[in-house]
């Protein structure tokens, strides 16, 4: 139970020190002094969430009836973090001189920034790699009225959405959000080899061997900055 | 960029009221609130007694909806001319001010060109949004087939039958003319991201009654705390990083604004029941973004009134607490009903 506890404390606050923040920041509001009587109720209150949220009894009942642990954490949205922090910092500081404060503000606003992939400057309005359209605008050039989903695509094998997005990634995410015609199967050309099956189109890296995707019966009809566009011939048939 | 700002003047056309002296955040909640609780009732009426699967038909209900709060909007706006009270703000800048300012700006403009982290949910939810513009299916998914709307409505996924977030987000495209990830990556976060601040700037009013100094840094901490993202593995990581989720709207507004409006209750004395329903408002509003408020709502408002009570000996606060766990009630009703297929034959039968 203990186990379940510490696992459910990791995957809410993500090993930050903002817990024993928040926690301080409760006990601060039941001084006198700091605060007046209503956020003392409110501190109370969030006290009495907390004790739910790490209560054994309510993890044992709750987190079976939950598709996964990560369903149970949202119980921590209601314990309003963000205003109780920012309400026991401004009471604390609140006796000082304010202009004092605006210099560990400024840099405290630096150090927030650290996080490099909030800051990737977006490539046009949809908010996805311009290749990725190309990418799309050449396929549309040739696939014609196909129906939802109905257009299957080799696409080269990733590990899409896990951990930082590589350049494949975005350009899988692209693509399958910008057009909902295109389905992508991330397969080798290994893979089409051994089996024989034969999808409709192939993307594959600039730098990947052209010479044996046209041996398996592919022509290109399209090059971005990164990738090949290849199409069936007509005479290759689906495989197996 | 004129587009944008039309959608996000809408909680004001929605909010406007004649009486003078009402704070610009409160309109903006109050406005906002009628838009989406207005939507959800279209969407539950549409699928639930009408029993259609298109979103075009909720766009046109919902595009008519709106042409009458402007025509509303005019109206008031001709009788009450608030532009007249716009010179007292002239010379009442401070540097708390311009600090809040600075740092929303910087953060508006980043949510407005650059592109928040994604992952595999963002994906999702980006494509959902997406195909049903496409499809004009509500909830269609490729691999439900065949395409026909009744079967449709039987395979919505239990989590979103009770959450029109995202028909939302579709219909605003509609609306609109204008492409899904545009309204799901660049309209929907900044209007998140405004009404998260007109939410907290609601509560610092309760917090710091006549202190605008205090009010500003109380906003500029938020801010900080907002930017150092992934603090609270769940909860205020949404607001910035995948602003477009419906749970960024449960966890960084609903969950606020209701503490906010119980203190605002607390502080005017006001527990007509007027503003239970305000309250009852906001909580049907949260319940529509995602599902998980169905368990954050009743606990959250349990204790806080449970609290209030103890120390006010006020029964209104009882009255607050039945108001916002019923909209939590209501949506576990129907998703229980959704989930257990009782629905199923009533859905097969609608003959669309």
């Amino acid at each position: 139970m203990i186990k379940s506890i510490l696992g459910m404390h990791t995957l809410i606050w993500v090993n930050s020190g903002w817990f024993v923040v928040y926690i301080a920041s409760l006990f601060v509001f039941l001084y006198k002094g700091v605060g007046d009587k209503t956020m003392r109720n409110v501190s109370i209150a969030m006290i009495i969430m907390l004790l739910i949220i790490y209560n054994p009894v309510t993890i044992r009942v709750l987190l079976p009836r939950m598709a996964s642990e990560i369903e149970y954490s949202r119980l921590a949205w209601g314990i309003l973090l963000v205003p109780v922090i920012s309400y026991a910092v401004v009471m604390v500081f609140a006796r000082k001189n304010w202009e004092k404060c605006v210099l560990p503000l400024l840099l405290l606003a630096l150090l927030s920034t650290k996080t490099g992939t909030y800051t990737i400057k977006a490539e046009n309005v949809y908010k996805v790699p311009d290749e990725a359209i190309q990418i799309v605008a050449i396929l549309d050039s040739v696939s014609g009225d196909a129906d939802y989903g109905e257009v299957e695509i080799v696409f080269p094998v990733t590990d899409p959405m896990s951990g930082e997005m590589t350049y494949d990634d975005s350009i899988y995410a692209g693509m399958k959000i910008y057009s909902t015609k295109y389905l992508l199967v991330p397969i080798t050309v290994d893979w089409i080899e051994i089996s024989g099956y034969r999808l409709e189109y192939i993307l594959s890296r600039i730098e990947d061997d052209r010479v044996r995707i046209e041996e398996l019966g592919y022509s290109e009809i399209g090059e971005t900055e990164h990738y090949i566009v290849y199409e069936r011939k007509n005479d290759v048939g689906m495989g197996t | 960029m004129l587009r944008q700002l039309c959608f996000m003047c809408l909680p004001f056309i929605f909010g406007a009221r004649k009486t003078k002296n009402v704070q610009l955040a409160e309109i903006y909640i109050k406005g906002t609130t009628l838009l989406l609780s207005v939507y959800w009732l279209l969407y539950y009426v549409t699928v639930f007694l009408l029993r259609k699967n298109s979103v075009s038909f909720l766009s046109m209900a919902y595009g008519a909806v709106l042409s009458l709060g402007l025509m509303r909007f005019i109206v008031i706006m001709y009788q009450s001319k608030p532009w007249q009270g716009m010179k007292q703000l002239k010379g009442r800048l401070r540097w708390y001010h311009m600090l809040v300012i600075i740092l929303l700006g910087a953060q508006l403009v980043r949510l407005q060109f650059w592109m928040p982290y994604q992952i595999r949910d963002s994906l999702t939810y980006d494509y959902m949004v997406h195909f049903m513009v496409d499809t004009d299916l509500i909830f269609s998914f490729p691999d439900v087939r065949p395409y026909s709307a009744t079967y449709q409505l039987t395979q919505i996924h239990p989590k979103f039958v009770t959450t029109p977030w995202y028909v939302f987000e579709a219909s605003i495209a509609q609306i609109f003319h204008l492409n899904s990830l545009v309204i799901t990556r660049t309209w929907i976060p900044v209007f998140v991201l405004v009404l998260t601040y007109a939410v907290l700037l609601f509560l610092a009013r309760e917090l710091f009654r006549n202190d605008e100094k205090k009010q500003c840094i109380f906003l500029a901490i938020c801010a900080l705390i907002y930017e150092s993202r992934l603090i609270l593995g769940e909860q205020s990581a949404y607001m910035l990083i995948w602003p477009s989720w419906g749970k960024s709207f449960t966890s960084s507004i609903t969950c606020i604004l209701l503490l906010a409006w119980i203190l605002y209750i607390m502080r005017t004395g006001e527990d007509g029941i007027v503003n239970a329903l305000w309250l009852l408002l906001f909580s049907f509003v949260g319940t529509g973004t995602t599902a998980a408020t169905m368990m954050v709502i009743p606990v959250e408002m349990s204790v806080l009134c449970g609290i209030m009570f103890r120390n006010t000996k006020k029964r209104s606060m009882i009255t607050m607490m039945v108001m916002a766990i019923v909209p939590c009630v209501f949506q576990f009703v129907v998703y229980t009903i959704y989930v257990n297929g009782y629905l199923t034959n009533w859905f097969i039968g609608a003959g669309v």
